[in-house]
C-alpha cells in the first residue's frame, strides 16, 4: 500500500513538472482579445516606440538591431463596420470625472468579447486611399497597418498589439522595406 | 792416479767467449745507430699560407717518425724534381727522402706526399688526398703516415677520428643566397578589410635567391589604420616566388603567392530613419566574424642593391583571398598591398 502510494507521488509529481515546464509566462506584448477594452480605446493620437530587428537588406548597413519611432503621432479614428470615417479623431485628454463609469461601460464591452459586439475599424488620418481602414480591432486587439511610399522607396509597417490600459496599446510589430529588408520587433504607444 | 784431461773445458769456454762478448756489445749499443733514416724534404706551397704548409711537414715528420720507428732528418733544398732531391739528401743519412706539395684549388687543398728511394731514385710511395682547409692537416698528415706504414691507398686508411670533412660530408649542392627579410606594408582594399578600411602590415621571413630565382616564406600581421568603428586584424603565412629579371644591382621583380590566413573582423554598421516617413526605424550593429582565407597574389617590384649582402625590395601585390565570412555573408577580399623589405644576410 505504501508503495503504491509512493508511486502515484511520483508519477503526479512527474506530470505536473511536465505541465509547468510547457507553460511559459505570458508577455505583455502577446496580443490578448478579453482585456476590458475596445477599439474605442485605441482611438487618438499614437505616439510609438519601439525595438526590433531588420535583416534581408541588400544595404548591410540597414542589418542589425533597429529602433522604432514617429516623426509624427500616428491619428486614429475607431468607426463601427460599416460605418464611414466621421473625421477627426478626439483627443483623449486626462482621466475624466465619469472613470468609474467609463471602467463599467468598459467591463460590458469585455463581456461581449470575440462575439463581434466590440469590433470597430480603424482609420489613419493622411493615410491615402480612405475608402478601406487601415485596421480593426476585436476587443482589446488592435490590428493596425502603415502602408508609405516615398519615390521609389515602399515601407509596410503592421502593428498588432491589445490595449493593456487606458491610453496604452503594447503589442508586435513587422514588416518590409525599403528594398528587400524585413524586421520585427515590439512597440509600445501611448494614446492620446 | 790418472787426472782428467783440462784442456778440454778451458777451450770450450775460450772459443764462447768471442762471440758473447760480441753479444753483449750489441745488446749495449744504442738501437738508433741501426734504425733506417728518412729525410724530410721541402713542400712546394701553391696559395697555402707558408706557416700552414710548414707546421704539415712537421706533422708528416711526426707521424712517419712514430708509425715508421725512423730516425728523420731534414733535407734542405727547394726541388721539384727526382734528381734535385737525391743530390739534396746525398750528404745526409738518409735512406728515403719525402716530399711533396700543398696547394689550394677552389675551396680545398690539394696534398700531395711522395717518399723516393735516395741510392736509385725509385719510388717508394706516392698519394694525394684533399681537405676542406688547413685545419686538417694534421689529419692528413696521420693518413699519409698510415698509408705508407701499411702500404695502401690513403682513403683506405679513413678510421673515426681521422676523417676529414670532404670525406664526412654529403655530395654538395650549388649554394644560393640564404637570407632574412623584414618588411613594411601598406594595404589598400577594394572589397573586404571590414569594409574597405585602409591598414599596415609588418612582416617577417626567409629570403632564398639564386641567379634568376628567389624564394620567399614569410609571416606577416596587418591590421586596420584609419577607422575606429571598423577594424581587421590579420595574421597569417605566405609563399612567394619571384623571378629576378636582371642579375646586377637594379633587378625588376615579377612573383606569385600564395597561403593562409586568419582574418577578425568587426564592423560597426548603423543608418538613420528614411526621410519623408511616419515610421522611423534606424538601425545599429556591431558584427564580429573570424574566417579562414585562402590568399593568391602578384607581385611586381624591383629590387635594389642585388650585388651586396644588403638589398631592397619594392613591390606592389594584387592579393584576392578566397574564403567567407559566415556571420555578415560576405565571400573573399581584395586588395594591393604597397610593400618595402629589407633583405639581409648570406652570401
Amino acid at each position: 500500500m505504501l508503495r503504491v502510494r509512493g508511486a502515484a507521488c511520483r508519477l503526479v509529481c512527474l506530470m505536473a513538472a511536465l505541465v509547468l515546464s510547457a507553460c511559459e509566462p505570458a508577455s505583455e506584448y502577446d496580443q490578448d482579445c478579453d482585456l476590458p477594452y475596445d477599439g474605442s480605446d485605441a482611438e487618438g493620437s499614437w505616439e510609438v516606440t519601439g525595438e526590433g530587428t531588420r535583416v534581408g537588406c541588400s544595404d548591410p548597413d540597414l542589418n542589425g538591431d533597429l529602433t522604432l519611432h514617429l516623426s509624427m503621432p500616428l491619428q486614429v479614428r475607431a468607426t463601427r463596420p460599416g460605418e464611414a470615417d466621421a473625421g477627426p479623431a478626439p483627443v483623449q485628454g486626462e482621466q475624466s470625472e465619469a472613470d468609474a463609469f467609463v471602467e463599467a461601460i468598459a467591463a460590458g464591452r469585455a463581456d461581449s468579447a470575440g462575439t463581434g459586439a466590440s469590433t470597430f475599424d480603424l482609420w489613419l488620418d493622411g493615410a491615402d486611399g480612405g475608402l478601406q481602414p487601415d485596421g480593426f480591432s476585436d476587443g482589446s486587439c488592435v490590428d493596425v497597418r502603415v502602408d508609405e511610399r516615398v519615390g521609389d522607396v515602399v515601407q509596410v509597417v503592421h502593428f498588432a498589439g491589445s490595449v493593456r490600459r487606458r491610453g496604452t496599446i503594447k503589442g508586435t510589430f513587422s514588416g518590409d522595406g525599403p528594398g528587400t529588408c524585413s524586421f520585427e520587433g515590439e512597440f509600445d504607444a501611448r494614446v492620446r | 792416479m790418472h787426472s782428467p784431461p783440462t784442456t778440454t773445458r778451458p777451450l770450450r769456454l775460450r772459443a764462447a767467449r768471442g762471440p758473447l762478448l760480441a753479444l753483449l756489445l750489441l745488446a749495449l749499443l744504442p738501437t738508433q745507430a741501426l734504425a733506417e733514416t728518412w729525410g724530410i724534404g721541402t713542400f712546394q706551397n701553391r696559395g697555402v699560407d707558408p706557416n700552414a704548409v710548414a707546421t704539415f711537414r712537421d706533422l708528416l715528420r711526426d707521424e712517419i717518425g712514430n708509425r715508421l720507428g725512423v730516425t728523420t732528418v731534414d733535407v734542405p733544398g727547394a726541388c721539384d724534381s727526382v734528381q734535385c732531391v737525391r743530390a739534396a739528401a746525398a750528404g745526409s743519412d738518409a735512406s728515403v727522402v719525402v716530399h711533396g706539395s700543398v696547394g689550394r684549388l677552389g675551396q680545398k687543398v690539394v696534398v700531395s706526399v711522395n717518399a723516393i728511394f735516395v741510392d736509385d731514385g725509385s719510388g717508394r710511395f706516392s698519394q694525394r688526398m684533399n681537405a676542406m682547409g688547413v685545419e686538417e692537416f694534421d689529419v692528413v698528415a696521420a693518413r699519409m703516415a698510415e698509408a705508407m706504414v701499411s702500404d695502401r691507398p690513403v682513403a683506405e686508411t679513413a678510421e673515426l677520428g681521422n676523417l676529414t670533412d670532404a670525406e664526412v660530408a654529403p655530395p654538395k649542392r650549388r649554394r644560393g643566397r640564404f637570407g632574412g627579410t623584414l618588411g613594411l606594408q601598406g594595404i589598400l582594399p577594394l572589397s573586404g578589410y571590414a569594409d574597405e578600411v585602409g591598414g599596415a602590415g609588418i612582416e617577417g621571413g626567409m629570403w632564398f635567391e639564386t641567379y634568376d630565382i628567389a624564394i620567399e616564406p614569410r609571416l606577416a600581421v596587418r591590421f586596420d589604420m584609419s577607422d575606429p568603428k571598423r577594424d581587421y586584424l590579420h595574421g597569417g603565412f605566405e609563399l612567394g616566388v619571384s623571378w629576378l629579371m636582371s642579375r646586377s644591382d637594379i633587378s625588376p621583380v615579377l612573383g606569385v603567392g600564395t597561403g593562409l590566413h586568419g582574418v577578425w573582423e568587426s564592423v560597426e554598421r548603423s543608418s538613420e530613419g528614411m526621410p519623408g516617413f511616419q515610421v522611423q526605424l534606424p538601425s545599429h550593429s556591431d558584427r564580429t566574424d573570424f574566417a579562414l582565407l585562402f590568399p593568391v597574389f602578384l607581385r611586381a617590384g624591383v629590387l635594389l642593391l642585388r650585388t651586396y649582402n644588403a638589398s631592397l625590395l619594392l613591390s606592389v601585390d594584387a592579393i584576392h583571398s578566397f574564403g567567407k565570412f559566415e556571420d555578415r555573408g560576405e565571400s573573399g577580399e581584395t586588395a594591393f598591398r604597397l610593400n618595402m623589405q629589407f633583405i639581409f644576410g648570406g652570401a
